[in-house]
């Protein structure tokens, strides 16, 4: 094109032509002839055609999922356009089935919706959905009559994308719900233990047995379970776990007894638990049981009371974290000065101040004169560097139940010190009695009590004989899930425990 | 001077809408065209999927009629069309030879015919199944269009009024 004689675009035919053939007319083309060629504004419009081409290739590979193959053992029935689906809606389809290479499986073909496509990750695990008649459960009675379809269990958040996959040949063991706590029962036989079957307290379902399988070294059954998220703080160390199976037949001077709870657990067992009064920490995921035969007759009798449920692992996190507070002082007797204190819990509070037991401020009247201190969150404070906000003990009619004292402190504290709203404290105790949760620095230690184990009195609510509240506990926030306030501090000696405010 | 100016300009019209379609074309043919929703199942089709769908069904007839009028010899015609412009290179008598037979190719490509069986099936199929139109449609809209702009565009006096 630098040369104005040549043609713009030389043609394979235009260049042997000239001497076998008429006078080349092209070869007398010129350059402005092409700028004039150009000089449409047509050529606006193709740029814009050509655009408009690219996006549509581009929007339509946004919105077309990815393609993934599915390897299965047996086909089941599945057809193309069939649906992957997942919580019970389509999440792909499909596009075709052919038998393997090897003719010892099929291929699955399945075209992923768009929003799906992050589903084709690694850890997904595939399944063809099929009538199934179990014990407990009829599964998958929707594809006796209507089409098969491919089931998911999704990938973990952020997994590897894949687009090859090894489908299972049947549903996958029920994978636990998230935030389950998993454990594994030991037994010595299987005794009709099941997959699937429940794990019951007092009767009640707290979970499952995911699966039931020989130990490694073939010694023991091993049943790794699945307690459901709501209920794992009942499982403790100390809990006992034993094998109700099936049924007894017990034929005695009595008469006949049949021993089964459900028909489902007289098919497919269960196992019972228990937790004793005094439960353990809790355990975590992974933690090995043994599985017994039978109950003792001791562990039948327990009565733990233990916070749990949704409630209770809504607020694990948002409970009161009450520190250890000491008060020393110093008495004359029998002309020497010996050393005293006591100790027990305190609440920071967020407005600096310390919310506790009015005793633990207060120093007996037997004190000597500036001896006392006030010892917790690693600083030691004398009289002077503290100031007490309002204490009712004067004023309280019974001297053996004190009440509840506020100080604060010119002194810097610690600051991983867990401080509570000081909008969250109540005045006084609530009108009515009602279910509370005893807060403790260790959240395996929190004690639940129902308001049935509550009494009203003037001095403040008397905690039942049948609750576990020991001398330990003395001093603790108490905390009432309803109002989710403080409303009081737990007040135990060798007559009483109370919730005084 | 002025007359093979204006030639060089409709020239310069047809080879630049010619080349549009060119380039819409791939888009009006591999992308889907269709999306049929029936009885929960979702089915998309492309020009080009659903003749290979017709030949796996041995519809042969009716897939080789489909992919000769409506994708090759459009096709033909528009890359006819553009080498009738842009080539002014070439020989008169080759350049007469492909304008008459672009015009005879020009009678068979039935690209816009296509458009109306789409428009005809959308009315009589809307109650029995649901379905849309792809990004296709757009493609082929616009590729219908830019074809018939460039062979309205082409001034057959060029091939031999051209020097």
């Amino acid at each position: 094109m630098n040369e104005p004689d040549t043609p713009p675009v030389p043609n394979a035919e235009a260049i042997p032509d000239p001497n076998a053939e008429a006078i080349p007319v092209a070869l007398l083309q010129t350059n402005p002839t092409m700028t004039r060629w150009f000089a449409s504004r047509l050529w606006w419009l193709t740029l814009v055609c050509g655009m408009v081409s690219l996006g549509l290739f581009w929007y339509s590979r946004q919105n077309t999922g990815s393609l993934i193959t599915i390897a299965f053992r047996e086909g089941h029935g599945l057809k193309p356009e069939d649906r992957l689906t997942y919580r019970g809606i389509e999440i792909g389809a499909v596009e075709k089935i052919e038998l393997n290479p090897e003719r010892d499986g099929v291929v699955a073909h399945v075209r992923l919706t768009p929003r799906a496509r992050s589903m084709a990750a690694d850890g997904a695990k595939f399944w063809i959905v099929r009538p199934m008649l179990s014990i407990d459960a009829i599964r998958g009675l929707d594809t006796l009559l209507g089409a098969k379809y491919i089931a998911i269990d999704p990938p973990s958040v952020g997994a590897r994308a894949q687009s090859h996959f090894v489908g299972l040949d049947s549903a996958p063991i029920i994978s636990p719900v998230d935030g389950s706590l998993e454990i594994s029962l030991d037994a010595k036989s299987r005794g009709g233990l099941e997959n699937g079957a429940p794990i019951l307290f007092r009767g009640f379902r707290i979970g499952n047995v995911v699966q039931v399988s020989l130990a490694m070294d073939a010694r023991t059954v091993r049943a790794r379970c699945a307690i459901d998220p709501e209920y794992r703080d009942i499982i403790r160390n100390n809990s006992k776990f034993w094998n109700r199976s099936g049924w007894r037949l017990e034929f005695g001077l009595s008469g006949l007894k049949l021993d089964a709870d459900t028909l489902a657990q007289m098919l497919s067992g269960g196992i019972e638990m228990a937790t004793p009064s005094e439960p353990a920490p809790g355990v975590s995921t992974g933690h090995r049981f043994f599985l017994y035969d039978k109950p003792e007759a001791e562990w039948l009798a327990w009565q733990p009371s233990m916070a749990h449920g949704q409630a209770w692992s809504r607020l694990a996190p948002k409970m009161p974290q009450p520190i250890r507070i000491a008060l020393r002082w110093q008495e004359r007797s029998f002309g020497f000065r010996t050393n005293q204190q006591r100790s027990s819990w305190c609440l920071p509070l967020s407005d600096g101040s310390v919310l506790c037991l009015a005793e633990q401020i207060d120093a007996p009247k037997s004190a000597l004169a500036d001896s006392t201190r006030i010892e917790f969150a690693g600083v030691s404070l004398s009289p002077s560097q503290f100031q007490v906000l309002n204490t009712t003990s004067e004023a309280s009619q019974d001297s053996s139940v004190d009440k509840v004292g506020r100080f604060t402190t010119s002194e810097p504290i610690a600051d991983d010190v867990v401080r509570w709203p000081v909008d969250r404290v109540a005045g006084k105790l609530p009108d009515a009695v009602c279910d509370v949760l005893i807060a403790h620095a260790d959240s395996s230690s929190v004690v639940a009590i129902d308001a049935g184990r509550l009494k009203k009195t003037p001095m403040g609510w008397e905690i039942d004989d049948q609750v576990l509240v020991d001398r330990d506990y003395h001093g603790l926030p108490v905390f009432s899930s309803e109002a989710s306030q403080v409303i009081g501090f737990v007040f135990v000696n060798k007559q009483k425990r109370m919730i005084v405010r | 001077m002025d007359i093979p100016r204006n030639h060089e300009r409709s020239q310069g019209r047809t080879a630049a809408a010619a080349i549009a379609a060119v380039l819409l074309f791939p888009a009006a043919i591999l992308l889907p065209i269709l999306e049929v929703e029936q009885l929960g199942h979702h089915h998309q089709s492309s020009i080009l999927g659903g003749i290979i769908e017709l030949f796996r069904n041995g519809n042969y007839f009716v897939a080789i009629v489909i992919l000769v009028f409506s994708i090759l010899l459009p096709l033909a015609k528009i890359l006819a069309l553009i080498e009738l412009s842009w080539l002014c290179t070439l020989q008169q008598r080759h350049r007469a030879w492909t304008y008459r037979l672009m015009e005879q190719i020009g009678k068979w490509s039935m690209m816009d015919v296509m458009l109306l069986a789409l428009l005809v099936m959308l009315i009589k199929l809307s109650g029995l199944v649901q379905f849309h139109f792809g990004p296709a449609v757009v493609a082929f809209v616009l590729c219908v269009t830019m074809s018939m702009i460039a062979a309205i565009c082409f001034d057959p006096h060029a091939i031999w009024e051209s020097p």
